[in-house]
């Protein structure tokens, strides 16, 4: 029996470490087709069927690349930046619940690899650390630009994770759990009979401050001062090259993935369907297994949405000044964050 | 297991504050403060004080060392520019009454046989902050309150620049 559990949990993490990780190449094709065709322009179409075939032949470039070091780099911290800033965004996953409960060689269990009861909390702490990887690498690099940019990074992360922080305690408070499975199953209940109780519904505020924040803590346009281009040549990673770069620029994807998954469990209702559309599902008289997938390829729908609103604001908006990224974070966000929480408190208390 | 798992993550917190103090370079210094922090949160795991763990990398390893780091690489300390470290009477003195304290407050503390919280749960934390250690709570807030008001004072510009 506890072979069977190792086995299925074993079985858990390579399948949904794998969805994840080809989430990556996936997004760069998107990103790069969407910005294409934001901007009027084709895009690569000529590796494989619509440029599908791009991101492989990207990877294979970047395997092949020499790589480089300059006798001015701290070349410990220089070679284990990159890692370690793409492991907190990989480790980020083991909380999200990605489907309900399936049964696999008569052993039941849900489609997360681990359901631990602050969830909420144990995705911010770990995605938080992401940012050594990005300090390290501007430091040890030992170049300017990289450095300032790393500077950047570090300064915006701690100012957005504040508002981020304070954004999620509306909805702990209306939901009254911190863990993500807890808080899909309160959010597929009714509300005022015609809604789903999405956190969207029940807390609008705290959803746009939310979103906001991920765009910051994820260094994503408008907000993408550490490796702005025209001030810092291209920020932290000015120095690196070949796979090491890639891993810069797989965190940053991953990173994205974690927050368009979170946003999606928190703020609509994760894999559950709304109330009324699962019974009707379910009248189907599906399989266990084959709902499980069902609700699973929804919960991915709600991520691609989120995913696509990063390249679609990418390619909308201009770059932000720092001042005004600093002034936003701490004058505006914070406080409004702070009166969000204040408002929930009365509504909760009143009702 | 648990046994096995508690005595090589206590190996690695001694090697990683051992080179807290011990490493030449302020930056490896700082970090391996990061991965003390971080392994001492394993630790709070092993005892299933879980919310605690948590807390700890959030709070630690993710806000406050990141500043520590930050500082410290903005100062651009160098090797030489660092004194050289040599023990006086006075300092052994101080050690060693910071020592015998930690040993006093190490032999007051309930050991693993009675912890004080039951499932590590949340709510439970809760509740004993608001009702139990409520005093203490609020002491400890007010002297955060106190210490970010001082912040903002003594980096206010004043009128006269």
């Amino acid at each position: 029996m506890t072979l069977t559990i190792l086995l299925v949990t074993l079985l858990k993490v390579l399948v949904l470490s794998f969805v994840v990780i080809n989430v990556v190449p996936l997004m760069t094709w998107v990103e790069r087709r969407g910005s294409a065709f934001i901007q009027g322009r084709i895009g690569p179409n000529r590796v494989g069927p619509l440029g599908l075939f791009q991101p492989i032949a990207d990877g294979i470039k970047f395997i092949m690349k020499e790589d480089t070091y300059y006798p001015h780099v701290d070349k410990i911290l220089f070679i284990i930046a990159p890692a370690l800033a793409l492991i907190p965004a990989i480790l980020a996953f083991a909380a999200i619940p990605f489907g309900p409960q399936f049964t696999l060689w008569g052993y039941t269990t849900a489609l997360q690899i681990a359901d631990i009861n602050i969830g909420v909390i144990y995705v911010l702490a770990i995605a938080s650390l992401s940012i050594y990887g990005i300090l390290l690498g501007g430091w040890a690099s030992n170049n300017k630009y990289s450095f300032l940019g790393s500077v950047r990074s570090s300064a915006q992360m701690i100012s957005y994770e504040v508002a981020l922080g304070l954004s999620i305690v509306g909805l702990l408070m209306i939901y009254e759990t911190t863990s993500l499975k807890d808080m899909v199953l309160a959010q597929s209940v009714p509300l005022w009979g015609v809604l789903p109780k999405w956190g969207i519904f029940t807390q609008p505020v705290a959803f746009l401050l939310f979103w906001i924040c991920i765009f910051a803590e994820t260094n994503r346009l408008p907000f993408d001062l550490p490796e702005g281009e025209t001030e810092l040549v291209a920020g932290y990673h000015t120095e690196y090259s070949g796979m090491k770069f890639a891993l810069f620029f797989m965190s940053e994807y991953m990173a994205m993935f974690t927050g368009s998954a979170l946003a999606a469990t928190l703020f609509l209702g994760g894999w559950a369907f709304p109330p009324g559309i699962q019974e009707w599902i379910l009248n189907f008289g599906l399989s266990r297994n084959l709902f499980a997938f069902i609700c699973f390829i929804n919960f991915m729908i709600k991520v691609a949405f989120f995913l696509w609103c990063f390249v679609w604001v990418r390619w909308t908006f201009p770059r932000f000044r720092y001042d005004q990224l600093m002034k936003l974070g701490w004058k505006f966000m914070i406080p409004v964050a702070l009166l969000n929480i204040l408002a929930t408190g009365f509504v909760i208390y009143g009702a | 297991m648990e046994h096995i798992l508690f005595y090589v993550i206590s190996g690695l917190a001694i090697i990683s504050a051992l080179s807290v103090i011990l490493n030449k370079n302020p930056v490896y210094s700082a970090l391996s403060l990061v991965g003390f922090l971080f392994v001492q949160a394993i630790l709070f795991v092993l005892l299933k004080a879980y919310f605690i763990a948590i807390v700890q990398v959030l709070v630690y390893t993710g806000a406050i060392m990141v500043l520590f780091v930050y500082v410290v690489m903005v100062m651009k300390l160098n090797e030489e520019l660092l004194p050289r470290i040599r023990l006086r009477p006075f300092s052994l003195f101080l050690a060693g009454l910071f020592a015998s304290y930690l040993f006093y407050i190490f032999s007051k503390t309930p050991t693993f046989s009675h912890p004080v919280l039951k499932t590590g749960d949340i709510s439970e934390i809760g509740e004993l902050l608001f009702s139990k250690y409520v005093l203490p709570f609020e002491v400890i807030s007010l002297l955060l309150l106190v210490a970010m008001v001082g912040a903002v004072v003594l980096n206010r510009k004043s009128k006269h620049e």
